[in-house]
């Protein structure tokens, strides 16, 4: 009874003193403060890992920050104060900390927000005039993914400064362009905003996952009878008691079935790696569901267990999935010119094997769902997901239910990163709720968000690159045997991300890339930001700076010599897809000088006082603003004026943290001539809004927030043409600036946008809804580019690296919002950090996870963080929003790969696997 | 709580007599309920056992050490934690109670393979000896994340006699480096450490291979060998 979870006997009244008002509450004496104000509706404290490692629970009980997620109901007084983050706002009145964090961008996705403001409210009370450094020391108790801490740390020295806050930056009247705060940053610092995880629903049951224990193992007996017997069960399910179809959770359109193998079924007949799905249960509680789970019975017959996607691949392996080998995809090969001669004849080339261990997103929110079906057949899925249109797509397949029949709703999310693009332990919560006629739960604990959502894919890479005597390169060759895990899910795309996004960085004549896909019994790999970029800039990056030292030109050299520019062709497409922004050559320049790059280069190799060893590196890397045209890419919106004069923008694309329902607001407003204020984001309900591909491949902004733009032109249209109507003049005289309309040349002719929103609804002959829609299929790549450098100490005694300083360049086209670019920034240099220095998804022998909690896989915490200077390099591209396009995963691509290259200036030797653990670096010092 | 591994909890947070921190004569008294943060900052403490002060200002955050107790951190199974360490070298013990009575459990114990706490009795109360000593020094190395320690060493030179010194080695127990070992001839300090840390029993782990972690405690032993012979202590 391993598993059993025995939370007391009895529930117990109590009563609590949180906010200065009563709360009576009723739980068991060992439930957690933390689930005691949930289920009082006070979601504000967040439940991310339930162990006391993330402190997204923090609350201030008797005047002291503590997580709540450790306290046991039973242990409170009536009479001690307990404050969360609902108390902190007087009225409508923010705290002065509560404002900093929405104005200086310290929001991003919000779920980590209330327990960092609670634990910030009570250090501001002891240390009114914090330092920065000694901010960052109190904020070492809570984890951020999104944020690197930055903005989080200026918000807190800020309120300490007693600072006014920032005039926003607009330039003239643009609303594009402008350092516009969140729309829905006040939900998110008073805790208010709804996460999925803080969703209820009447007569709610819950549903926990019985996730197999072994990692490769046949199932040969399944007996479920004493957990139907647990007090409180409502439902228990197996295999047989699901569909025997075959899905793929990256289904976007019915041409994936060319690549991508349906090989994933809501509930499995084998255990294919530790957290698979083997069975269910829901009950009327989260404790009876978990006892449940222990009384199922399962008996493995284990099977030989691969975690190294080579091993996988050899000819005497055990099948994972039967009757398909282990490749878990067709090959995908690019190549052109003749590569073999062009390396055989190169004057200089340097060949090496690559190891990139899998990763994990770490999204602070778990992930979560409630399903709900009605009496006409219809399910709604309120769910974490970053693709609402591809849930509905993905359970068309697994459950055969017409597109009519499902109603997909996505909530803010508490962060996305790619972990949320392919859907499946949803449809367990629709089966359930399906059998049981009531909505049902379900949410992962921290364990099973490592286990069984997805991580980036482990990989081997061997690769060579040639250059001739002048640095310019003349041949590449990559051959990459990617992990997909138990599940092939997207991992062919990833496959052709990896070869073809890093060749068309830097110009090759001869270039052939083999891309290999395996099954392992290792968790399911899948979208990650970069999306197959960061492993190949590993690769390239180190192999330049590795060639630059063999011909002795500066790293920067190297990479200005052979980078694309603009007007390039991407690889070998047509023109049409040629490169039209690219300021990458010049972003190189400006970090050189920023940085004083050439005077470090030199400088840091003299003995330093302190006895370290310190290096500088540089990487560039580069992605996607979408995935056309390898993959169809469209995005639609709606927009509509209401009768105020209010325009509302309907979008597929749910906000995972980054701002982009207020970069939708900014595209539309600049569009209309109406300030962001008027605007109104619907987002993320397949009942409503157009059909979208949602958030990911950096897509956002330039693909969905491009339909936005025309939709909004086609509304400005319709506006003026009733303006006309209204003012008694031609359209071709209306103007619209400002939310007013006018006669062109005549100041006094102006109405307010309000105004004419009401004439045309109460006064107009021809009353209509405006409303226009239109859609965005790109004819661009538009990859955005980014540069960074990075500065480590090295102890030489020890290993151990600290990187001191971080400066990263975007091009990103012209940046919508500013603030946003910075913050996706300082989001990507915590998570490239994280690769570069500690985070690894480790397993035993057996497969078994050894990184399940915020213990044992390592985040970076504001202590560890360097000093960090982002930069938006000046650039344009003409077929983006405004000469916007994406950044968010292009900004993660570079980072490990630049740390990389300055622990190898500081070092003296090249490392050719991730992450720079102390050991692995000390072992490369001495390596012969 | 959501640890589904609890089976029974029991709420110490109402016993009187768990609390206390007291200087009686040349001993500290310090109740196992006593939290992290309060070891850092009371003033006895910081007088009469600066190094157990200073140890535990280091662990975890300051969040989680308003609620760790010196009790729980002893009563952890899992991962060898700052305290043994520290406390092995302030030759504390631990008074331990259960229904039959109280017992004395050294902190030499510490080291054994076998936990020292069967599952019918509870930490009461820590005693250690005041702090009184010509040199004492307490360091960990840490991954790249600093928070998490690979290895630790404590050190506490007497006024009269041997230096103790202690590794925290992650799993296995602490461990007491033999002083007798560095007697004999002068020797520089990476050499000493080297001898010192031979025989030491490390394990690989999650953070750290077994030769690493030896490695790490005799770069941690010969800075620390070093400072002493820059006072004259060693």
């Amino acid at each position: 009874m391993a598993h059993q979870a025995v939370i007391a006997r009895h529930q117990i009244d109590r009563a609590l003193t949180v906010n200065g008002r009563r709360l009576a509450v009723r739980a068991y004496p060992a439930e957690s403060l933390l689930n005691a104000l949930r289920q009082q509706g006070l979601t504000g404290a967040k439940p991310a890992c339930e162990a006391g490692q993330c402190g997204a629970c923090t609350v201030i009980v008797n005047g002291v920050p503590k997580r709540a997620c450790l306290i046991p109901l039973g242990q409170l007084r009536a009479e001690t104060p307990v404050e969360t983050v609902e108390g902190l706002a007087e009225g409508e009145i923010l705290s002065p900390l509560q404002l900093a964090f929405v104005e200086e961008a310290a929001v991003q996705c919000g779920y980590c927000t209330s327990g960092i403001l609670m634990r910030m409210t009570a250090f501001l009370r002891d240390h009114p005039r914090p330092t920065e450094s000694a901010v960052r020391r109190a904020l070492e108790s809570n984890l951020c993914r999104c944020t690197g801490y930055e903005n989080i740390v200026k918000a807190v020295v800020r309120v300490g400064q007693g600072h006014a806050p920032p005039l926003p930056e607009r330039e003239g009247s643009s609303v594009v362009g402008s350092r516009i705060p969140q729309l829905q940053g006040r939900g998110k610092v008073t805790g208010s905003q709804r996460f999925t995880t803080d969703l209820t629903a009447p007569r709610l049951l819950h549903a926990k996952i019985l996730r197999a224990s072994v990692a490769h193992a046949a199932i040969s007996r399944i007996d479920c009878s004493q957990a139907w017997k647990v007090p409180g069960v409502v439902d228990v399910i197996t295999f047989q008691d699901v569909p025997d179809r075959r899905y793929n959770s990256a289904f976007r359109n019915p041409n994936d079935a060319l690549t991508l193998r349906p090989d994933e079924r809501i509930l499995n007949e084998r255990a294919r790696h530790v957290g698979d799905r083997i069975a269910a249960v829901a009950a009327e509680t989260k404790q009876a569901a978990l006892r449940a789970l222990a009384a199922i019975e399962v008996e493995y017959e284990p099977l030989p267990v691969y975690i190294d996607p080579v091993e996988a691949l050899g000819p005497d392996a055990t099948e994972i999935h039967e009757g398909t080998g282990n490749a878990a995809s067709e090959p995908f090969v690019v190549e052109f010119g003749d590569v073999e001669r062009a390396m055989a004849e190169a004057p200089v080339s340097v060949r090496g094997r690559f190891r990139l261990p899998a990763v994990q997103h770490a999204n602070l929110e778990p992930k979560a769902v409630i399903a709900e079906w009605d009496a006409e057949g219809r399910v709604t899925i309120r769910a974490t997901t970053q693709v609402p249109f591809h849930v509905r797509t993905v359970l068309i397949q697994a459950l055969d239910l017409g597109a009519d029949r499902i109603r997909v709703i996505a909530p803010d999310l508490g962060g996305g990163q790619g972990e949320r693009s392919d859907p499946g332990d949803e449809f367990v919560a629709v089966v359930l709720a399906k059998r049981t006629g009531r909505p049902v739960k379900l949410v992962n604990s921290r364990e099973e968000q490592f286990t069984s959502t997805r991580v980036r894919h482990g990989a081997v890479l061997e690769a060579s690159l040639a250059a001739n005597r002048d640095g310019e390169l003349i041949a590449r060759t990559t051959t990459a045997t990617l992990a997909t895990g138990a599940y092939a899910t997207m991992g062919y795309r990833v496959l052709k991300s990896l070869g073809i996004r890093s060749a068309a960085l830097y110009r090759v004549p001869n270039l052939r890339y083999e891309g290999r896909l395996a099954y392992t019994n290792t968790p399911v790999a899948g979208g990650m930001r970069g999306f197959g970029s960061p492993q190949a800039a590993f690769v390239v990056e180190t192999q330049l700076d590795e060639l630059a030292a063999q011909l002795d030109v500066n790293p920067i050299d190297i990479r200005i010599r052979n980078l694309v520019k603009p007007g390039d062709p991407y690889l070998d497409l047509d023109e049409n897809w040629q490169i039209r922004s690219a300021a990458a050559v010049d972003g190189l320049r400006v970090v050189r000088r920023l940085c004083n790059w050439d005077e470090k280069r030199q400088g840091l190799r003299a003995p330093q006082p302190d006895a370290m060893r310190r290096g500088i590196g540089v990487a560039v890397g580069s992605h996607i603003s979408t995935v056309m045209p390898y993959y169809r890419d469209h995005g639609d919106a709606l927009v509509k004026l209401h009768e105020n004069g209010t325009v509302f923008v309907y979008t597929g694309v749910p906000d995972t943290g980054t701002g982009s329902t207020t970069i939708f607001a900014q595209l539309a407003a600049q569009e209309l001539g109406l300030p962001h204020t008027s605007i109104r984001v619907v987002t993320g309900d397949t009942d409503l809004v157009p059909y979208d591909q949602g958030a990911h491949s950096s897509r956002t902004t330039y693909v969905a927030g491009e339909a936005v733009r025309r939709a909004a032109a086609e509304l400005k249209i319709q506006i003026c043409r009733e303006a006309a109507s209204m003012l008694e003049c031609g359209i071709d005289d209306v103007e619209l600036t400002d939310g007013l309309v006018k006669v062109r040349g005549v100041p006094s002719s102006g109405v307010g946008i309000e105004k004419l929103a009401h004439w045309i609804r109460y006064e107009s002959d021809d009353p209509h809804q405006l409303i226009a829609e239109r859609s965005h299929l790109p004819k661009s790549i538009a990859p955005p580019f980014a540069i960074c450098v990075a500065e480590v100490a090295v102890d030489p005694r020890t290993g151990q690296v600290r990187v001191e300083r971080m400066l990263e360049a975007i091009d990103c086209g012209k940046p919508v919002n500013p603030m946003f670019v910075e913050g996706q920034l300082h989001g990507a240099i915590h998570m490239g950090l994280g690769a570069a220095l500690c985070e690894e998804m480790r397993f035993d022998g057996q497969g078994r996870p050894l990184t399940r909690s915020f213990a044992e896989y390592q985040l970076l915490r504001s202590v560890d963080m360097p000093e960090i200077r982002v930069v938006i390099l000046d650039s344009t591209e003409p077929t983006g929003p405004f000469g916007a396009k994406g950044l968010g995963e292009a900004s993660v691509v570079p980072v490990a790969a630049s740390v990389a290259n300055a622990v190898a200036h500081a070092v003296g030797a090249h490392p050719h696997e991730l992450p720079l653990t102390p050991e692995r670096v000390l072992a490369l010092m001495h390596r012969p | 709580l959501a640890d589904s591994r609890i089976r029974l909890l029991v709420d110490l947070s109402e016993v009187v007599g768990l609390s206390h921190i007291e200087r009686r004569e040349n001993q500290l008294h310090i109740g196992s309920m006593v939290t992290l943060a309060r070891l850092q900052h009371d003033e006895v403490v910081s007088e009469s056992a600066p190094l157990l002060a200073r140890a535990a200002a280091q662990i975890g955050d300051d969040v989680l050490r308003n609620q760790a107790t010196i009790g729980g951190n002893l009563a952890t199974t899992e991962r060898v934690t700052d305290l043994p360490v520290v406390l092995m070298a302030l030759n504390a013990s631990l008074v331990v109670a259960s229904a039959s009575g109280r017992r004395s459990v050294s902190s030499q114990s510490l080291a054994q393979d076998d936990f020292f706490l069967s599952p019918s009795e509870l930490i009461v109360e820590i005693v250690l000896p005041v702090q009184d000593c010509r040199y004492w020094s307490y360091r960990k190395q840490s991954t790249n994340v600093r928070g998490v320690s690979i290895a630790s060493l404590a050190v506490v030179v007497p006024r009269a006699g041997d230096p103790v010194m202690v590794a925290g080695t992650g799993l296995r127990r602490p461990q007491r480096l033999s002083a007798s070992a560095a007697s004999g001839p002068m020797l520089p300090p990476e050499q000493l450490a080297s001898r010192l840390t031979a025989s030491l029993a490390v394990s690989d782990d999650l953070l750290a291979s077994a030769d690493y972690r030896r490695h790490v405690i005799r770069v941690l032993l010969a800075a620390e060998l070093a400072r002493m012979a820059d006072r004259g202590g060693a």
